[in-house]
């Protein structure tokens, strides 16, 4: 049986590796829909927040056919179920709204005369946007890191189905949890349990400092750069 | 709170962004798939969750044997079947009752011809050790309170108890009082959590723990209300078989019995 240790490395990885492949696609998206209200906006939205309004069960399954021999990428991505990038995947597709939605309330914060201004005097619109725009949503894009991080850390249901539980290979905590219960061994899955609530509890309780921080510093703010 | 300038302009870079992170990511993808499968690794075989501890102890004594390893993916057996019919790639399957083997065969996976026979477990009904009412035999729990089982629907522990009980003719009687559980595990926690006073859970359930205590057994009437866990190779994966057979040997039949199954 892998150690306690592997098995906490193995989440650790599945979710910051969630977290980083998340973080350019939710960012692009969140700013996209900060800036439009149009019928397209609308239509992302709604598509993006789909992992919401579905059992996590239901996404791997959707995710197990689209990678699937058989699915759209199959022919090149056939062996990329049951990996540990898989793992990656399913978690991130979960915790995907949840980063996008907490983008979008960081980026809404950023006073868009700023970066117009940064605009006005030349700055290239990648220049605007990396000097002024996330610097000052970045206690929002971080709150949203952050809650990814916890939502894929603690992701079973879409994992299990799509990466599976394969003790060493893609047995994160959440599965190994079930693997306990599954075996009768309750002392065991608390102990998974607990190491769990740590390391989410800690991430979640800098999230709620940073998202707090953030709410204060909004409400003070009236047209100052923040 | 919208920008007013260039929006089109926002549009299209966003669009192309998009283009590029979505090429770059499936690029890796591949790579990693490719590096992933040119390793050569050993048979994957998706177990019923029930088996957990029982098949890491077995696949040990097999390495020992033969010197060649297994790896195992554990799941629900009826989870187990639909996954590899979405398209997972099993090598063998290891599942509680015949359902997962004929929907596998059905769908062209398996041939049910291969599927062997390599466990038996009881079906028990089990209460909290302070339990003071005695009821002793399946028609003592009509009228005695919720009694949790398997969901019959999804878990095989719970089609073996439907049938079991059907056999009996107390089914229609017992329904209204049944709570439908996740799995065995799952009910018999309702009994040892103290918010059932009975469940219908395996033997190998009951026996895990000291918060309930077996308040009598289900004597399966026929052969096929008996639970059983089948063992096959997936077509074209001749390499389990060799595994599959070793699950038969006195060696296997020796770790299956200290945990409580049955040959």
């Amino acid at each position: 049986m892998a150690s306690i240790l592997d098995i906490t490395l193995l989440s650790l990885q599945s979710s910051l590796v969630a977290v980083v492949g998340m973080s350019v696609p939710a960012l692009l998206v969140a700013s996209y829909l900060v800036r439009s209200r149009g019928r397209l906006a609308f239509v992302i939205d709604l598509l993006v927040s789909m992992p919401l309004a579905l059992p996590p069960v239901a996404v791997g399954f959707a995710l197990l056919w689209f990678f699937g021999a058989t699915g759209p990428l199959g022919s090149i991505t056939g062996g990329l179920a049951f990996s540990w990038l898989a793992m990656s995947i399913a978690s991130a597709v979960v915790a995907f709204p949840l980063v996008v939605r907490a983008f979008i309330a960081g980026l809404s914060e950023v006073d868009p005369r700023l970066v117009f201004t940064a605009r006005n005097l030349g700055a290239s619109r990648l220049r605007a946007t990396w000097d002024v725009k996330l610097p000052l949503a970045r206690r929002g894009i971080a709150a949203g890191l952050l809650l990814g991080f916890v939502r894929s850390f603690a992701e079973f249901g879409a994992t299990i189905v799509f990466a599976g539980n394969i003790p060493g290979d893609t047995q994160g905590l959440p599965s190994a949890i079930f693997s306990r219960i599954s075996a009768g061994d309750f002392s065991g899955a608390w102990v998974l349990a607990a190491v769990s609530l740590t390391i989410g509890g800690v991430a979640l309780a800098i999230h709620n400092r940073l998202a707090s921080n953030y709410r204060d510093r909004s409400n003070a703010r009236v047209g100052s750069n923040g | 709170m919208r920008s007013s300038f260039n929006l089109n302009r926002e549009t299209k870079i966003v669009v192309k962004s998009s283009v590029i992170v979505g090429t770059v990511a499936v690029v890796v993808i591949v790579a990693v798939v490719t590096a992933c499968a040119s390793t050569d690794r050993p048979p994957l075989i998706f177990a019923a969750a029930s088996l957990v501890d029982v098949m890491e102890e077995v696949s040990v004594a097999y390495e020992k044997e033969t010197n060649s390893d297994v790896r195992f993916n554990f799941a629900g057996s009826n989870l187990i079947a639909n996954q590899i019919i979405a398209g997972a790639p099993a090598d063998g399957v290891i599942v509680a009752g015949w359902t997962p083997i004929d929907k596998l065969a059905r769908a062209d996976k398996i041939s049910d011809g291969n599927a062997i026979h390599v466990l038996s477990n009881q079906l028990v009904a089990i209460r909290q050790p302070r339990d003071d009412r005695l009821i002793n035999g399946i028609e003592g729990l009509v009228g005695a309170g919720r009694v949790a089982m398997p969901d019959p629907d999804t878990a095989p522990a719970g089609e073996y108890f439907q049938a079991a009980l059907r056999e009996q003719g107390l089914w229609e009687e017992l329904e209204p009082q049944i709570i439908r559980a996740l799995d065995a595990r799952a009910a018999l926690a309702a009994v040892s959590t103290g918010n059932v006073a009975y469940a219908l859970v395996y033997e190998t359930d009951a026996v895990s723990t000291d918060d309930v205590e077996i308040a009598f057994p289900i004597e399966s009437m026929s052969d096929a209300t008996k639970p059983k866990y089948f063992a096959a190779p997936l077509h074209g994966n001749e390499s389990t078989k060799a595994f599959i057979e070793f699950l038969s040997t006195t060696q296997a039949v020796a770790i299956f019995e200290r945990y409580g199954f049955r040959r």
